[in-house]
């Protein structure tokens, strides 16, 4: 009897997962952006026009455009697609279906996570053929989980977000959020040469810290201490997931 | 099932991208200092006379056989393939002054081991332990070193703006020297000059007690001299060397006939020579390693340039390499020696250059190669390198031209090897961080900068002055700026007080100012010219100074770099705010330094 549900249950995952995978193949205003966004601009800054910075910029940017590329599937693919199947009535009927919520969110998860695989593989890509990055083996590999695990806190806040905001509104609520934070935090800039007042104000930002880790496994940091960065990112974490929660009981109870 | 199968396809095609990345190469080819390497298929110059094709084995930094057909004989051995190559000793430059990167720079060039002629003796001590183990992957040239040198008060020596012990008569001779010896010095180099015309010089019986002294510690004593008539006292006082050769126009029959005979040797340093008389060899040098790809000579090029622009006198030059040619064929040992890095010279780079001075002056390109390897080893008992033989360390370069025919092949570096284990040019040559325009400072909250490191307070009681400061962050929020508050005193020849901030966390890792045109800074105080001065690892001695006037009521300027050579502004580690003389008692406010492009 147990062996049937959890059969029944591990399939509905997976059916769940296939089905979330395939939405947002068949999205492209999702596809673009999220996939073509940060290997085009790494192409552009981190290989092409990286012509005094070489082989240095070229990891830099890799790291850093890592961190942009990750945060999109994160945000919008948890953010969007909750908001807009919350607006068609999707999320009730899965909130009555077999799937459990912690497999919709699971699906959602690795959903957001084979997608920052695949930027991270192509940045990876592009930075190794064209860009001259040489790395460790155990740096490559670290900086691939750093991504993937560093996704979680903008998975978070994409939930935040696509329980509390409406569909439309959500996607223009995101891109506020997206675009603003991964610029203010040095992802296409390096953040030493802004301003002080404008440094300040990355050091508040999520996208900032993650990066900063990302940098510290190439020796490209500020040489800030490594558990500050943790410690925001996992305040992140918790508080966005906790708005999240509460914006799920919110769309339960209405 | 299918999904299973799914899945371990992916984490199959996973694992196949991250090992298909590109990695770093071994840094070291030879990971196992237990393991013989035996080289093959190369002409080998041991030190004193070609060997023809003849294999040499090296394990734990040592050269344990040289011979035909070594493969055979050691068939677990790790072979290397230098067919069509040359190989000869590691080079020995035996005239430097080192300090900083010095060393690491050095050996990039095969020069291997340095003969040092005066540094900071912490310096030389810390440099002692490397070169006692001959299995280390060291990754710079071995040190030998005089410490400090000998010399008058106010004599040549003691213009470099720290203080050293000056010796005043013979009494003082035999303690002076033990006092080195103390130090650790390898031999006792001594400064002396006949007539004492530019700076004090030491007289003629010190000269002979101290070089007495140093035969009785069972140490060499070598005399840096710059004319004929110092020259001839030195010889006559018994020393067992002169460390610069000299461009009067005398004849030196005699004394070459006299330093042959008492077994004499001279490193004449004619790389310094050239560049004192405006006889520049820059171009050449740093053309003839265009074609080596893994060393950058260009990057050398400012501070290769002569330090006599104007009025070239070549034939004080030609001077000196005749006497050179006199003494080589009377019998006198020449040495190789380059005196960096004084300017005009670099280390290592320039010994490239002495070796193709020394033909020019009569000598073979054998007796060259000898004047930086056999020769050096014999003259100063270094009794385990300069040649190849078993014992001697496995310091040895492979070269892709033939030094027989043509001197300056020496530049074609295939590789170098420092106790067995190959330079690696990759992890040496990294470029440093490039700065661009920034508010660095602005004191609103504390001392910290925008690369997050911090203002100190810095004085010349490190050299023994006695100079003061005291250095805050004043007025905290947005009207703050640093408040230097001091008293230079006069105690050390170069006073100085004021406020230093490096640029990175260990003060190790330089940056690159390339980009910026100078420091833009808000300054109040008491009136009078103040120094901003750049530390540069190119000149480490020394750091780079600008002047800027203050006055007593607020007011910005820009202190430019545009004096400063683009070389020494590409690696620098640090910056410092200070008054010097004629201030004395003095209080400076400054505020928003930003760094501008």
């Amino acid at each position: 009897m147990n062996t049937l549900i959890e059969t029944h249950n591990r399939s509905s995952f997976v059916h769940e997962l296939t089905l979330d995978i395939k939405m947002a193949l068949r999205e492209p205003s999702f596809i673009w952006p999220t996939l073509a966004f940060p290997l085009m601009f790494y192409v552009f800054f981190g290989i092409v026009f990286s012509d005094h910075g070489g082989q240095n910029s070229s990891t830099y940017l890799m790291v850093s455009y890592g961190v942009f590329g990750i945060m999109a599937p994160a945000l919008f693919g948890f953010g969007a697609s909750v908001a807009s199947e919350r607006d068609k009535g999707w999320l009730a009927i899965k909130q009555i279906s077999p799937v459990s919520a912690w497999q919709y969110m699971a699906a959602k998860l690795v959903n957001a996570i084979v997608f920052s695989l695949v930027i991270v593989i192509g940045l990876f890509t592009l930075g190794a053929v064209f860009g001259d990055v040489v790395l460790a083996r155990s740096q490559w590999l670290a900086i691939a989980g750093l991504m993937l695990i560093g996704s979680l806190p903008f998975c978070a806040i994409g939930l935040a977000i696509g329980f509390w905001v409406k569909g439309k509104a959500a996607t223009a609520v995101l891109n506020l959020i997206f675009l603003p934070s991964a610029f203010l935090s040095g992802l296409a800039i390096p953040v030493i040469i802004f301003p002080t007042w404008l440094q300040k104000m990355a050091m508040a930002l999520p996208p900032y810290h993650l990066s900063q880790l990302g940098l510290s496994l190439v020796d490209m940091s500020l040489g800030q201490s490594i558990w500050l960065h943790i410690g925001c990112l996992i305040i992140t974490l918790i508080v966005a997931s906790f708005i999240a929660v509460k914006g799920y009981h919110h769309c339960q109870t209405k | 099932m299918k999904n299973t199968l799914i899945f371990t396809v992916i984490i199959g095609l996973l694992a196949a991208f991250f090992s298909l990345l590109p990695t770093p190469a071994p840094s070291a080819a030879i990971a196992n200092k237990e393991q013989v390497t035996v080289i093959t298929g190369a002409e080998v110059f041991d030190g004193h006379e070609w060997r023809g094709k003849v294999d040499v084995a090296f394990k734990s930094g040592m050269i344990i056989d040289v011979g035909e057909q070594l493969t055979e004989k050691y068939n677990d051995a790790q072979k290397i393939d230098a067919t069509g190559q040359y190989l000869i000793p590691g080079l020995i430059d035996a005239h430097t002054h080192a300090w900083d990167n010095a060393l690491k720079d050095a050996v990039k060039y095969g020069v291997t081991t340095e003969l040092d002629m005066f540094t900071n003796t912490a310096f030389a001590s810390t440099q002692r332990a490397m070169r006692n183990n001959a299995s280390d992957d060291v990754q710079q040239a071995d040190l030998f070193s005089a410490g400090t040198l000998i010399t008058a008060p106010e004599g040549h020596g003691t213009e470099y703006g720290f203080h050293i012990d000056t010796i005043e008569n013979a009494g003082q001779a035999q303690d002076f020297v033990k006092a080195r010896i103390d130090e650790g010095a390898d031999y006792i180099k001594i400064v002396y000059s006949a007539h004492g015309r530019h700076m004090p010089s030491i007289d003629k019986a010190t000269l002979k007690a101290l070089i007495d002294a140093a035969h009785r510690e069972n140490k060499l004593a070598v005399v840096h001299i710059s004319d004929y008539q110092s020259a001839r006292d030195v010889i006559d006082a018994g020393a067992d060397g002169l460390v610069h050769g000299f461009m009067d126009n005398r004849n030196v029959d005699e004394l070459a006939g006299d330093m042959a005979k008492n077994q004499q040797f001279v490193i004449p340093t004619l790389s310094i020579l050239a560049s004192m008389v405006g006889v520049n060899k820059t171009n050449e040098l740093v053309d003839s390693f265009k074609n080596v790809t893994h060393l950058n000579a260009e990057q050398w090029r400012s501070q290769l340039a002569s330090l006599r622009r104007a009025k070239a006198r070549p034939q004080l030059f030609a001077n000196a390499q005749r006497h050179i040619g006199t003494m080589h064929r009377a019998g006198v040992m020449i040495l190789a020696g380059s005196d960096a890095p004084n300017p005009g010279t670099v280390h290592g780079i320039s010994l490239h250059s002495e070796l193709a001075l020394l033909v020019e002056s009569g000598l073979s390109t054998d007796d060259a190669l000898k004047a930086a390897t056999s020769n050096v080893a014999k003259a100063f008992k270094l009794t385990d390198r300069g040649i190849i033989a078993v014992n001697k360390r496995a310091d040895f370069l492979l070269l892709n031209g033939d030094p027989r025919q043509l001197i300056t092949n020496t530049r074609k570096i295939v590789k170098v090897y420092k106790n067995g284990f190959p330079i690696d040019y990759q992890t040496n040559d990294s470029a440093n961080k490039k700065l661009s325009s920034m508010m660095f400072s602005t004191f609103d909250n504390d001392l910290t900068s925008a690369l997050k490191t911090q203002w100190y307070p810095t004085t010349d009681e490190q050299f023994g002055g006695n100079s003061t400061v005291k250095i805050e962050a004043a007025n905290e929020g947005e009207n703050g700026y640093l408040h230097i508050k001091g008293d230079v005193r006069r105690k050390f020849n170069f006073p100085w007080a004021g406020a230093f901030i490096s640029f990175s966390k260990n003060n190790k890792s330089p940056v690159d100012l390339r980009n910026l045109s100078g420091v833009k800074l808000s300054s109040k105080g008491t009136v009078g010219q103040y120094k901003l001065m750049l530390m540069s690892t190119k000149q480490a001695m020394r750091p780079v100074e600008i002047p800027f006037n203050v006055s007593d009521s607020w007011q910005d300027q820009t202190v430019s770099f545009k004096t400063i050579k683009p070389d020494l502004l590409s690696s620098v580690t640090g910056m410092v705010i200070v008054a010097s003389t004629p201030i004395n008692a003095f209080e400076l406010m400054i505020d928003n330094v930003e760094f501008v492009e």
